[in-house]
């Protein structure tokens, strides 16, 4: 703020962990010396009394001496802490200033006397109390003056807390006065001039009372003036002033230059006033002053005084209303005086809450100083450079990273544990099932432990099993785990609904918040076994769909592979082995070549094959890849099933289309619902009522229209999500007979299952077919693409396709290029691996009739490239004959039958009419058949 | 670091911010009972020591930091040989006080046991006769019949109280006329011959005032065991001071201390242009000292005087 600062003439810092605030600092010649030079004289709380005579002296090198312990003249412990000190004229028949100590409880009179000695600090003080008045009433503050127009003396006026004044001619005790409406005891002073006190009352205005009128209201009834009266007469004020606000200070001035004034220095606001009462002027401060004084008049008519301010702690130094200088000071002051030391007079001396006593003067050098940079430093470029490098690498590695993902594996402070038991439950839990079986449904138990590594509160913990699997248990809670502590439970899963299950795994996960208080989930996968899903029946001989795997190994026993699921078969020869899914009729029959390395899988349906398929490749390699020199591969050679994929493709879609029909359909009959509704209505609220001609059998006939259509929706929705089982089961078939066939690698394998995802969800906007299609589309445009210039990105917008033509022939054009040897990884060499080129069946080859152009819609595939004619015409036209049928059927009863469009009618085995004996019998006449194939698909391949 | 006898460590922070002088630089603050350290971590050759006895300030000011932008920094104004400087540290750590915390209780400690270190005149140190004795004070002798040589009223028997941090001296008559000096400002004890015949004579250090304190005890045997006990407990106290600045650190500390009183590594002092090194710390600027303070007419008030044509309004108006 200041450009100018106060310059440190002398300085010390007074008491030891001491208090100070407004009244504990004077400056008089308080000692009486001839050379009336001033002391400085101060009270703390802590009630020392200190006396200082600074007398610094100038060094050699221009600078002061500053203090000097023999600065102190003395220092005086007294018995009570000090509220304020003055110099005054305060015993009778001395001239000599003398000190007035006000503590809480009594107001003493000291006076000071020397004795001097050799030298300078052979000179002693002595305190010496003159008198003493208690006081009955807490003290707040004091003033002192001539009172009533005495000359040569002071009395004294002391105002207590409570509001009441009381006065003291010197020695002898006068009266007390109760101040009309005290709440809160403001500053006091005296006036000479008019005999009154001013106070400033706690309703913010400045008070003044005459003395005359105070010593006079006397209560007649008891003569006798004592301290600890009880009541009194109501004075009145003679003149009052509303400041408007609580002031910090209060001064009356009488300059011989200056018309006698009283000067408010209030929160905010400065006001100078007559001794009657009328305002002289008033200053608005724009900073919060913490102290004040006035000290001289040196032009005609105006009065100088000084202010002390808060948060700049700055010194002003004001004539009335202008500011004449400003200096910047060190310490925020509570009290400022001048006095007059060695021959220098108009010193400044401030005191701080904390006790730093300064004696300043204003130092008239503007500090236009800026702190000069720090030399540079020899700076270290390697080092610079090396830590460059490293942040610039750890920025890099970071912005590589697609998302920021907080890392979890530093703060796994919880770690789930599932274990599933080996054998099915006992007693099975399995409730609430949407199917019948004729056997027991089973359910398996699986045990979840909780470890943490520091104490976590409030988990919850749910499980999650894929429709039609379910669980017992949805979540349950587990108010806290801590280290030593672990928790365990046991939820069981069984098949619920009556779907094929696409996927056999569950997952168990854990919310909570971590110790330092950010939510965090910790998962687990729990992979549960087939028996829960299928049951061992008796082979079936026939099948419509058959998937055949190619071992490099010679065929094992079926009994060693599968030894949990041989029910009736399991004295068999190990031939062949029927499994058949609870509530569900399909039986997936597993036959072992007993010549070639050959294991074929058929089932009346496609998608029931997947799990099975699975399952055998799995426990396959687990069975011959003991060591790790077992070189046990399963390879498919066989055609790649696109046909049967694609019915279920077909299936899927169709009952997305039904689902938009019934949703318009629904529509539609709301809208006219509710327009019949409208009629009747203005027909009701007519005064004259119109027949209603036929409207409410036509409202009925509406309603019951409506009614059905919510039930088709519902059942269509049902077998919507069987589709949607059915097609995710298929998806995985054959994106793992791909796998098989093309041998990829795992990654390949991720793009492709990621391509044709196996994840089929009814509920969104976005159905899977145009999902599908997108993916595949942009494979063959990048990654597929035969060179560069086809590599153009034209993403076409997710909408729902007219018919599923496109989708199948993408994939079926992707399929070819897999074939071919194409790579879903860029970077790999041309796939040599492909086990074989995929032939359609013989029989139907004479149905292929779609030509080449109907792959060609989107003009970016390559036009020429023959075999897409092949592979493509596949889909065209052929269709399962009963599907078909189906088909024509539901086309034609509307939406009345969509239930039936769910899956194919199943192949019940004839198990009830073979006996025991044929059987056995049944078992190995179907195994030759297996040899058949071989021979019998040899030569088909070798006609494409 | 090599402390002084009696010296203690009281705090160490690993992340402290020269402010104002190495504002960039990361460096270790160290808090003993007597002084502020700080040194780079970097350049352990770029350090400071701040005594507590030439601190006049110390109070928390957002400061403008190259590590840590606008932040709560620690003022710490002194004043040494009439040449005032200002330190700015910041800490590094957001959000931890330990630096104000500790640097202004230590100062706080320093400041209310003057009594330990400083020279005393006239001071209330005596009771009802009875000496009131500093927390860690102990009083090994008192002599009574003993004359100050520096005042008039000499036949006037003073007492002595000899204690193992300094020496009281008190008048019987008034309590407030003594003087207390502690062994840390006492120059030399010894016995002179003087106009009162022989005496003991305490001759206080330059920093205190250089007092010359002379004291008669009779009879001379008395005298020579009261000097020979002075003086032996002076010796002691040089080896292993006693400042009076009381700390308790937290349990934490302990651990700390023995991993920072680490010795530097000694480093060959090149001086050239050192003074400089304070430039970067001068609260009043490049003021190299004040003219005479003289009484100015028009404020009414001491100010510097003047420079030669300048008036007090024209330098005014300059800011107005």
């Amino acid at each position: 703020m200041s450009l100018f600062k106060a310059r440190d003439w002398w300085s010390t810092t007074v008491g030891e962990a001491e208090e100070f605030d407004h009244g504990c600092l004077c400056v008089a010649n308080i000692d009486n010396s001839n050379d009336e030079l001033d002391k400085i004289i101060i009270g703390s709380y802590h009630g020392i009394l200190r006396i200082f005579n600074p007398k610094p002296t100038k060094t050699e090198d221009g600078g002061w001496s500053g203090y000097k312990p023999e600065d102190v003249l003395l220092e005086s412990a007294l018995p009570n802490p000090i509220l304020q000190i003055e110099a005054g004229k305060f015993v009778s028949g001395s001239d000599n200033l003398h000190l007035a100590v006000l503590h809480p409880r009594n107001l003493a009179v000291y006076s000071v006397s020397v004795t001097s000695g050799a030298v300078e600090h052979g000179r002693h003080f002595q305190l010496k109390k003159a008198y003493e008045h208690k006081l009955q009433r807490t003290a707040f503050n004091f003033c002192y003056g001539p009172f009533g127009g005495v000359s040569g003396r002071d009395f004294l006026c002391v105002q207590s807390m409570d509001g009441t004044v009381s006065i003291f001619e010197q020695e002898s005790y006068s009266f007390s006065r109760f101040l009309p409406g005290a709440l809160l005891p403001g500053p006091i002073r005296y006036i000479p001039k008019s005999d009154s006190f001013v106070t400033v009352s706690s309703s913010w205005q400045l008070e003044c009372y005459k003395y005359q009128v105070l010593a006079v209201a006397t209560d007649t009834k008891t003569k006798e003036e004592s301290q600890n009266m009880k009541s009194g007469k109501r004075v009145t004020w003679d003149w009052c002033f509303n400041i408007g606000e609580q002031a910090l200070d209060l001064e009356v001035v009488n300059y011989p230059t200056a018309p006698p004034s009283i000067i408010i220095l209030g929160e905010r606001n400065i006001f100078c006033l007559t001794d009657t009462g009328k305002l002289r002027y008033m200053k608005k401060c724009e900073y919060d002053p913490s102290c004040f004084l006035p000290y001289a008049s040196l032009v005609e008519g105006s009065i100088n005084y000084l202010v002390a301010t808060h948060t700049t702690s700055s010194l002003m130094v004001y004539q009335d209303i202008m500011l004449k200088w400003a200096a910047k000071l060190d310490n925020v002051p509570v009290e400022v005086r001048i006095g007059k030391f060695q021959d220098l007079q108009g010193i400044v001396v401030t005191l701080s809450d904390t006790g730093r006593l300064e004696c300043l003067y204003l130092g008239t050098d503007p500090a236009l100083f800026i702190p000069p940079v720090p030399e540079a430093r020899e700076l270290n470029y390697g080092e610079m450079d090396r830590e460059m490098a490293q942040l610039q690498k750890r920025m890099k590695q970071s912005s590589n990273k697609p998302v920021i993902m907080p890392n979890a594996k530093q703060e796994d402070d919880l770690q789930i544990l599932v274990q599933v038991n080996p054998g099915l439950d006992d007693n099975s839990v399995a409730t609430g099932l949407e199917y019948e079986d004729p056997d027991p449904v089973p359910s398996i138990s699986a045990r979840i432990q909780l470890k943490s590594r520091l104490t976590i509160e409030n988990i919850t913990v749910s499980m999650h099993a894929d429709w039609p699997l379910a669980c017992n248990c949805g979540s349950y809670e587990v108010s806290s785990v801590d280290p030593s502590n672990p928790t365990e439970n046991f939820v069981s899963f069984f098949l619920k609904g009556k779907v094929l299950p696409p996927t056999l795994t569950a997952s168990v996960s854990a919310n909570y918040t971590s110790a330092t208080g950010a939510p965090r989930i910790a998962t687990a996968k729990v992979k549960l076994p087939l028996k829960l899903v299928v049951k061992p029946v008796l082979p079936v001989k026939n099948a419509e769909f058959k998937v055949t795997l190619d071992t490099n190994k010679p065929p094992a026993n079926l009994n060693d592979i599968f030894p949990d699921l041989l029910g009736e078969n399991a004295h068999g020869p190990g031939a062949a082995l029927g499994f058949q899914f609870y509530g569900m009729g399909s039986i997936v029959t597993v036959l072992a070549s007993k010549t070639s390395q050959r294991y074929r899988l058929q089932c009346d349906k496609f998608e029931a094959l997947w799990l099975l398929v699975k399952d055998l490749a799995g426990r396959l390699s687990s069975h011959f890849n003991r060591t790790k020199n077992d070189n046990f591969s399963v390879y498919f050679t066989g055609q790649l099933p696109l046909q049967e994929y694609f019915d279920l493709i077909e299936n899927h879609f169709e009952h997305r289309l039904n689902a938009e029909r019934c949703k318009e359909m629904l529509s539609q009959r709301a809208t006219q619902f509710r327009a019949i509704q409208r009629r009747l209505l203005t027909r009701f609220k007519d005064k004259t009522p119109a027949p209603l001609a036929n409207l409410d059998t036509l409202m009925e006939g509406t309603y019951r229209q409506i009614l059905h259509l919510a039930d088709t929706i519902e059942e269509n929705n049902q077998s919507q999500e069987m589709a949607a089982c059915a097609l995710a089961s298929g998806t995985h078939l054959f994106c793992y007979i791909i796998k098989l066939w093309t041998n990829m690698s795992q990654d390949e394998f991720k793009v492709l299952t990621s391509s044709i995802t196996p994840v089929v969800s009814n509920n969104l906007d976005q159905g899977w077919e145009e999902r599908v299609d997108a993916a595949v589309t942009h494979l063959l445009r990048t990654t597929l693409a035969k060179a560069s210039k086809d590599q153009t990105l034209n993403p076409q917008p997710l909408t729902m396709p007219e018919d599923t033509t496109k989708v199948k022939k993408h994939i079926a054009l992707m399929c070819d290029k897999l074939g071919k040897g194409a790579r879903l990884v860029e970077g790999l060499p041309q796939n040599s691996a492909v086990n074989m080129a995929p032939s359609p069946r013989k029989e139907k080859k004479t149905k292929i009739s779609a030509t080449s152009k109907t792959v060609m819609e989107n003009g970016v595939i390559d036009n020429s490239d023959d075999t897409e004619t092949l592979i493509g015409s596949q889909f065209g036209q052929h269709k399962n004959k009963h599907l078909k049928d189906q088909e024509i059927m539901s086309a034609m009863n509307g939406l009345s039958d969509l239930s039936e469009l769910g899956l194919p009618a199943a192949n019940i085995p004839l198990e009830d009419e073979i006996s025991e004996k044929q059987r056995k019998k049944h078992i190995e006449s179907m195994v030759p058949d297996l040899d058949d194939m071989e021979v019998h698909t040899g030569p088909m391949a070798l006609e494409d | 670091m090599k402390s002084r006898p009696g010296e203690k460590l009281i705090d160490s922070l690993n992340a402290v911010e020269d402010t104002k002088g190495n504002n960039g630089d990361r460096g270790r603050i160290i808090v003993t009972n007597l002084r502020i350290l700080w040194h780079s971590i970097a350049l352990p050759r770029v350090n400071l020591s701040i005594g507590f006895n030439c601190v006049i300030n110390i109070s928390t000011k957002t400061a403008q930091s190259k590590l840590r932008g606008t932040t709560e920094a620690l003022y710490v104004l002194t004043k040494c040989n009439n040449t005032r400087f200002e330190f700015i540290f910041t800490n590094l750590i957001p959000g931890s006080p330990r630096l104000f915390t500790t640097v202004i209780s230590v100062h706080r400690a320093y400041e209310t046991s003057k009594l330990y270190r400083d020279l005393k005149l006239r001071g209330a140190l005596i009771n009802n006769k009875q000496l009131r004795l500093l927390p860690q004070e102990q009083v090994y002798n008192k002599v009574n019949g003993v004359w100050n040589l520096s005042s008039d009223q000499v036949w006037k028997p003073r007492n002595v109280f000899i204690t193992n941090v300094r020496l009281v001296w008190h008048a019987n008559i008034n309590e407030s006329f003594n003087i207390s000096i502690p062994y840390l400002q006492m120059k030399s004890v010894k016995i002179r011959d003087s106009k009162f015949g022989l005496a003991l004579v305490v001759e206080s250090s330059q920093q205190s005032g250089g007092y010359v304190l002379g004291f008669r005890i009779d009879p001379s045997e008395k005298l020579h065991d009261v000097v020979k006990e002075i003086q032996s407990l002076h010796r002691v106290y040089s080896a292993c001071p006693l400042f009076g600045v009381e700390f308790e650190t937290e349990e934490r500390m302990q651990g700390d201390d023995l991993a920072v009183e680490q010795v530097q590594d000694e480093c060959e002092i090149e001086s050239d242009g050192t003074s400089d090194a304070f430039a970067a710390y001068f609260a009043d600027g490049n003021k190299d000292k004040d003219r005479d303070p003289v009484y100015n007419e028009e404020l009414g008030l001491a100010i510097e005087k003047l420079r030669d044509g300048i008036t007090l309004q024209g330098l005014w108006d300059v800011l107005a």
